[in-house]
């Protein structure tokens, strides 16, 4: 009985919340995969993002208004300018691609000593798992660094953009982060 | 280096796709060699980074090493390599083929390797051209030199890679990727505001849990994994090793 009046309230609570989630990668790493297998439930073709896709993701109670801004190199430098306002970070991670997880590791560093960013919650998707060579969640997060890592709130999840296995673990970490923040 | 790229695509060869001979390739596969157009280059970048790896011209920034590499290379060389055994020109995709036909074709050809000859291996850039190249130069100075290597041989070209071992963390927490691919990690710091857990997911409570000591937080990592049915608990040696390692 407790719990199903705990349920309610919780629901009366935040039936409406809406959270602004900043999507952030190296280019390929699979950020616009996964916020349309996110939004659609389906994987689709995509060609490198120039800009930005921006979808609202509605998951249990919470509306996510996701920002997925291109992660190529040369316009990493607009990254910035998405950063106001936003209460969570999703970082993608190409787990297959083990040459440059020590790039996104630098590039994460450079968005966690950011002040805008100083209040986010951090969501590492450790993407294409079901690739030959990818490296495990626990690898990942020690070549990202995460593990020395204090004072903030940080959560890996493995997935796989193309199943979308992994993505829902993730988001309920952010939900829930983002609730008792 | 973007300057050489656009002189490197106006060469015989580099300017059409490597692998739909559609105009105008403005992106590449730095581990192939070989120039692309926007379709194939789509192909290329679902396909993963351990077959190809791919940049634009004009978004991404080059090193000296990859430009040079695709100037050594490109697509006459590589395709000479990679289509070796190929079907008959008018059985390959074109640039108006349909998308899945040209994927297909694409995964033949570098996936699958049916095209290229067993005995060769792919055209690699010899370490000493890549010690004499000078950034600075011109890239028409540089003249374009393919090694076909004979099987076996150690090739120590600037993508060349040493396979690492498999780090104790790795090993400490499960034996593939595979086996880890429901493995999570959560911080330390996170553990004060765990809920019940949704359906899906279990949380393991850490062993000893040291709350309020450096050492807890630095080493104390919970992991959860994902059970399709029921959710069980794992042994807890597995996640004594993790905090271990």
């Amino acid at each position: 009985m407790g719990m199903y009046i705990s349920k309610l309230l919780s629901s009366i609570q935040w039936g409406s919340k809406k959270l602004a989630v900043l999507m952030l990668g190296l280019d390929n790493a699979g950020k616009t995969t996964l916020l349309y297998k996110l939004k659609l439930g389906e994987k689709v073709d995509t060609v490198p993002t120039i800009g930005f896709n921006v979808e609202a993701i509605q998951y249990r109670n919470v509306t996510f208004t996701v920002w997925d801004v291109g992660g190529q190199d040369k316009i990493r430098t607009l990254w910035k300018h998405y950063f106001w306002n936003t209460q969570g970070l999703i970082f993608v991670v190409d787990s297959n691609d083990k040459d440059r997880i020590s790039e996104a590791r630098d590039e994460l560093q450079k968005l966690l000593s950011e002040p805008e960013l100083e209040r986010v919650k951090v969501l590492v998707f450790a993407t294409k798992q079901d690739l030959p060579q990818a490296v495990n969640v626990a690898e990942v997060t020690e070549r990202l660094g995460l593990t020395s890592m204090r004072g903030r709130q940080w959560f890996v999840q493995g997935c796989c953009g193309t199943t979308g296995e992994g993505l829902h673990e993730g988001l309920d970490w952010l939900a829930t982060a983002l609730r008792d923040a | 280096m973007e300057q050489e790229l656009r002189l490197l695509l106006k060469r015989p060869g580099n300017d059409a796709c490597a692998d739909c001979g559609g105009r105008y390739p403005r992106f590449a596969s730095i581990s192939l060699a070989v120039f692309l157009c926007n379709r194939c280059y789509g192909i290329h970048r679902s396909i993963g980074t351990h077959i190809t790896r791919t940049k634009t011209v004009g978004l991404d920034r080059w090193s000296a090493d990859e430009v040079h590499r695709m100037s050594a290379i490109g697509n006459v060389a590589a395709n000479s390599y990679w289509e070796e055994n190929g079907p008959p020109i008018f059985q390959r995709p074109t640039a108006d083929s349909p998308d899945f036909e040209v994927e297909k074709w694409i995964r033949d050809k570098y996936e699958r390797k049916l095209f290229c000859s067993k005995e060769k291996e792919p055209p690699s850039v010899t370490p000493q051209m890549s010690e004499i190249v000078n950034p600075d130069a011109s890239i028409r100075s540089v003249s374009p030199q393919v090694k076909l290597l004979p099987r076996g041989t150690l090739r120590c070209g600037p993508d060349c890679t040493v396979p690492s071992p498999p780090s104790e963390t790795s090993s400490a927490v499960g034996s593939t990727p595979r086996d880890d691919f429901f493995l999570q990690l959560r911080s330390p710091r996170s553990s004060q505001h765990r809920t019940s857990g949704s359906a899906a997911t279990l949380l393991k409570s850490p062993v000893n849990p040291q709350p309020g000591t450096s050492h807890a937080y630095g080493k104390a990592v919970e992991v959860t994994k994902e059970k399709q049915s029921e959710p069980t608990y794992d042994d807890d040696e597995d996640f004594g090793d993790f905090v271990q390692a």
